[in-house]
């Protein structure tokens, strides 16, 4: 060892002694182990090598391999490690809420949403906010306090005690419960905010009714198991429309909200179910408490209060749900047996129906009185803002409502009066869109004696129901899943029928342009849907356009099924389809079917062959159709072509898609090629989905249906409407997306459409579908215009049951 | 002045330079990843104060997961035994088995690295090419490996010196460090069929004299 030391120390002086110009590197130096632990404590040996980030210290406070090999790992790609997987998955399943198992929390706590604890807390503070009560998981506790309250509230009180025993029961329980003291006890706590509240029950009850009203929200069920009953559905509306609508709300929206919360799945289900998809309805509560102001904006527009409760999930969620719910069509669930059954979204038409319904106070129909009461008290409609926003409707409302359409004709005579309810409103709005809109178009339509906003009731027409079972034959729909052409056919066909029908209702004489373009809004109203979905499905652009929009025709003929006031409508639709064949040459169409995705080029090929469309127009048996007529339909195609262009714009809404925004101004003014698009669309989309056929297939049905009861005026009137509703969905895009409403203006329709009807840019026809003037609105998003009528749920599910007694 | 302290941190390396490159590798203990995704080197260094720097930040081998293994080799050589220092290769193996504690371990590694990096082993550094911890549950290992197996005379007196240095170590311990000490061959371990290698060599810790085989 020595010797060794030495020959190392020693050679390079030997070597610089020697002059032998080799001047060694540094000498090799030997470290025994006190030396060694001499330098240990150098200041050089103290400094930690810059190399080794404290970013991966371990806990012991030194470099930890481990985690800085994790890191390198990432950097160079060389991932997949196993721990970090099982975290995330772990916090994947927590954060989405869907593991069954009480993730990372005792079992003890059971199998509950996250969001129960934090609504336990979150109850207190958010007592004013109905919105946050809401939510779903919140609903247990609300309601243990909630009988309490309930106790207290004012009007609440009356019109709860008439509700449905088992919620009564519920009640009482509650208040038994209340005064043998836990609750009670936590009630007082809840209540130190005031002396007003007496340590007595009845003490606060007094002071309650006096001086501060229980919260809206106090007034429901309180637990799962609370029933709730439904009611106005047979009843005359009277005075129940003037109740203030946060007394419908508690009415309402609050006993219904325990079910909501907790099942989740079914409000989703009922999401997915709304063929509107859109953002409008698909206020993503996932969080529960706070939305987004946009999202709010767009619910109290919508009048859907109750997506809170639902909380509803985002649109991808959406479309998987409607997916699994056609799936499972067969399923005992709920959802499944809603979905399944009335494939076809009459959410949709409920919609409709109840964006329009806040003006009518007089509706004979009761169940619309009784389901749009709350804004019954505003006839004007203008007055009502945000705050009036109403009680939602509740899954379980809409599937009530399925299933007595479904069981069957219930009351005949309630469609009439809510769709001639429904037209009313729609009309309303019309005029006020046609009268504030940029394109004037009254001439055309004659504004309806009860079209006048002040005026809504006097509108009733009686609707003939021919309880026209809705035909579902299975081979058909096959046929239809299988070949896409088939079903193009078989659709035609309906409307050709119905256009013929309609014609024989007029005496012989053609439908109004306006039905022509109320058809152009009806499909421009399956664009939306359809571009919808596409951004959804981001991968496949095009062909999910194609297939969204086909699903939108789909949801948006349902609608006009369910919707009364939108029978005519559909008669419309169909009469629009019959033509459509002779709208576009079969050899344009075949081509388009064959084109690949590319939108672009379909338009172009469109345009390009547009020209024969015309003329085979003319040539149209079936249709008796003139000149002018003819031109009433191009520019009704022409503008639903840009209504077409607009919504698909306005699909961005949800990704921001800037390209798509990119369209609407490119839209070339030829409808065929809309219409050729259109008839692509579906094609793929009954090749993808076969369920979507059936629910096509229902639609054709109700059409033919339809047909029947087909009045001119009614049809009229329809158009409107649905241009009123078709705008409102443009609204509620645009108002999501944040696009200008400057924008929509501007593809504003060719004059002859503003002859046509009153059809206005999609953002106006939003609007004024909402009951927003187009001047009020400005698109900033940051309020809703105080005119604006909320639709809720409850007229959604109302619309459906109406259709269903159909 | 300013000079000079600026020049001094540039020049302290320089004061208590090492022969040779050490460095330090880290095989982590994900085995389904391939070998040579798991194995990366930390550090180099070629002086003491860098050494202990390094030592001192980083996690000793009780700090590992099992499966881990710590490697210091010397310039070049990567711890493997496809490599041409390694292939013929052997190692003078010290097993720390569960019943001893971890920091026992942490003895061992210093002591050996400190002899190592110290130059302790004379001309026979040459025959050296590092160190090997392995983190095992079942019982670490720490093992000096040697570029011949066959080179009995060589292998034998880096045993006998590593025998020194642990015993060394261990004085202030009422047991020594280690049991046994036992050289087996690289190719041996490649191919054993079971736990037990033949050894080439040992050196016990209780036998005062040292016993070639």
């Amino acid at each position: 060892m020595t010797s060794h030391l030495d020959d190392e120390g020693l050679h390079p002086m030997v070597s610089t002694l020697l002059g032998g110009g080799i001047f060694p590197s540094p000498p090799p130096r030997t470290y025994d182990r006190e030396r060694m632990m001499e330098l240990r404590s150098t200041k050089a040996s103290m400094t930690r090598p810059e190399n080794l980030s404290e970013d991966y210290n371990g806990e012991d406070g030194k470099f930890s391999p481990l985690k800085w090999l994790e890191h390198r790992w990432e950097i160079e790609g060389i991932k997949n490690r196993p721990m970090s997987k099982k975290i995330d998955s772990l916090c994947a399943g927590a954060d989405e809420n869907t593991g069954l198992s009480p993730q990372r929390r005792a079992f003890s706590s059971g199998c509950k949403a996250p969001t129960d604890d934090k609504g336990r807390d979150g109850i207190r503070q958010s007592y004013k906010n109905p919105v946050t009560l809401q939510i779903t998981g919140e609903y247990e506790r609300l309601g243990g306090h909630g009988k309490n309250w309930r106790n207290g509230s004012t009007g609440g009180a009356d019109k709860f005690a008439s509700r449905g025993t088992d919620f009564k029961t519920s009640f009482q329980k509650g208040g038994q419960v209340d005064r043998g003291g836990v609750r009670g006890t936590e009630w007082k706590k809840d209540a130190t905010r005031g002396t007003k509240f007496g340590s007595r029950r009845e003490d606060r009850m007094n002071s309650v009714s006096g001086s501060e009203k229980l919260p809206e929200w106090a007034d429901g069920p309180t637990t799962m198991d609370d029933m709730i009953e439904l009611r106005g559905f047979d009843e005359p509306k009277k005075g129940k429309n003037k109740k203030n609508p946060k007394e419908k709300k508690e009415k309402e929206g609050k006993p219904e909200a325990p079910e909501c919360g907790g099942s989740r799945p079914s409000s989703a289900g009922l999401k997915v179910a709304e063929p509107f998809d859109d953002p409008a309805i698909a206020y993503s509560s996932s969080g529960g408490g706070a939305l987004p102001a946009t999202d709010h904006e767009l619910a109290a527009l919508l009048g859907c209060l109750d997506l809170q409760k639902a909380s509803r999930k985002t649109d991808g969620d959406e479309m998987a749900f409607n997916h699994k719910s056609e799936d499972s069509a067969a399923g005992t669930s709920r959802l499944s047996r809603f979905f399944g059954k009335k494939s076809k979204s009459p959410e949709i038409d409920a919609m409709l129906a109840s964006v329009g319904v806040g003006n009518n106070e007089n509706v004979a129909n009761p169940m619309l009185a009784k389901l749009f009461g709350h804004s019954g008290g505003d006839n004007n409609a203008s007055s009502s803002g945000l705050g009036d926003m109403k009680g939602g409707m509740r899954l379980e409302d809409l599937e009530k409502g399925m299933d007595t359409k479904e069981s069957s004709k219930v009351s005949p005579l309630q469609d009439p009066s809510q769709q001639a309810q429904l037209l009313h409103h729609l009309q309303k709005v019309a005029k006020q869109q046609a009268e504030s809109g940029q394109h004037l178009q009254h001439h055309r339509q004659p504004t309806p004696p009860n079209g006048g906003p002040i005026h809504p009731h006097q509108m009733h027409h009686p609707m003939v129901h021919p309880g026209m079972p809705i035909v579902a034959d299975p081979a058909l729909l096959a046929s239809f899943a299988q070949n896409p052409l088939v079903l193009n056919a078989y659709v035609e066909n309906q409307l050709q029928e119905a256009t013929n029908a309609a014609i024989r209702a007029n005496n012989g004489q053609q439908l109004p342009a306006q039905l022509r373009k109320f058809q152009g809004m009806v499909r421009y109203f399956s664009f939306c849907y359809f571009s919808d979905e596409q951004l959804r499905i981001a991968s496949m652009r095009n062909k999910a356009f194609l297939q969204s929009q086909t699903i939108t025709f789909v949801g948006l003929q349902q609608q006009h099924q369910t919707l009364q006031h939108q029978h005519q409508q559909h008669q419309h639709l169909q009469q629009q389809k019959g033509r459509t064949p002779a709208m576009i040459p079969a050899s344009v169409q075949r081509q388009l079917q064959k084109s690949t995705s590319n939108a672009d080029q379909k338009k172009e090929k469109t345009s390009s062959q547009s020209p024969p469309e015309s003329a085979q127009d003319t040539s149209d048996p079936q249709n008796h159709v003139d000149a002018a007529n003819q031109l009433k339909k191009l520019h009704m195609q022409q503008n639903y072509a840009n209504m077409v262009q607009a919504m698909n714009s306005g699909v961005g809404w949800q990704r921001g898609n800037g390209a798509v925004n990119g369209q609407q101004q490119q839209l070339p003014p030829n409808v065929q090629m809309l219409m050729a698009q259109h008839q692509q669309a579906q094609m793929h989309h009954l090749k993808i989905m076969l369920s979507r056929a059936q629910q096509q297939q229902m639609l054709m049905a109700k059409l033919q249906h339809m047909q029947q009861q087909q009045q001119q005026a009614q049809v009229f009137l329809n158009s409107k409407v649905l241009n009123g509703y078709l705008g409102f969905q443009m609204a509620s895009l645009q108002e999501r997306q944040g696009s200008n409403h400057s924008h929509l203006q501007q593809q504003a329709m060719p004059s002859e459409l503003s002859q046509v009807g009153p059809i206005q840019t999609p953002l106006e026809k939003l609007l004024a579908s909402v009951g927003v003037q187009g001047s009020q609105f400005t698109g900033s998003g940051d309020r809703i215009p105080t005119s604006a009528r909320p639709m809720s749920l409850e007229d959604l599910e109302k619309q459906l049951t109406a259709a269903g007694q159909k | 002045m300013t000079d000079l302290e600026q020049e001094k941190p540039a020049a302290e390396p320089v004061l208590y330079p090492l022969k040779r490159h050490w460095t330090w590798w880290y095989l982590n203990d994900e085995r389904a990843k391939s070998w040579e995704e798991r194995l990366k080197k930390v550090y180099t260094f070629n002086t003491v104060p860098e050494f202990w720097a390094l030592y001192d930040a980083i996690r000793p081998p009780s700090g590992l997961n099992a499966m881990c293994d710590y490697n210091v080799f010397r310039d070049g050589i990567q711890p493997m035994w496809e490599v041409p220092e390694n292939s013929n290769g052997g190692r003078w193996l010290i097993v720390i088995d569960r019943t001893k504690t971890p920091e026992m371990v942490d003895a061992i590694w210093l002591e050996i690295l400190m002899a190592l990096v110290g130059e302790q082993f004379g001309k026979d550094m040459e025959s050296i090419c590092g160190l090997v911890c392995n983190v095992r549950a079942k019982g670490s290992k720490i093992s000096v490996w040697t570029k011949d197996c066959n080179d009995d005379e060589t292998n034998l007196r880096i045993g006998i010196v590593l025998k020194e240095k642990l015993m060394a170590a261990s004085k202030d311990l009422p047991k020594p460090l280690f049991d046994v000490i036992r050289y087996e061959d690289h190719e041996s371990c490649q191919k054993k069929t079971s736990s037990v290698v033949k050894a080439k060599l040992s050196l016990h810790s209780a036998e005062t004299a040292e016993n070639g085989m």
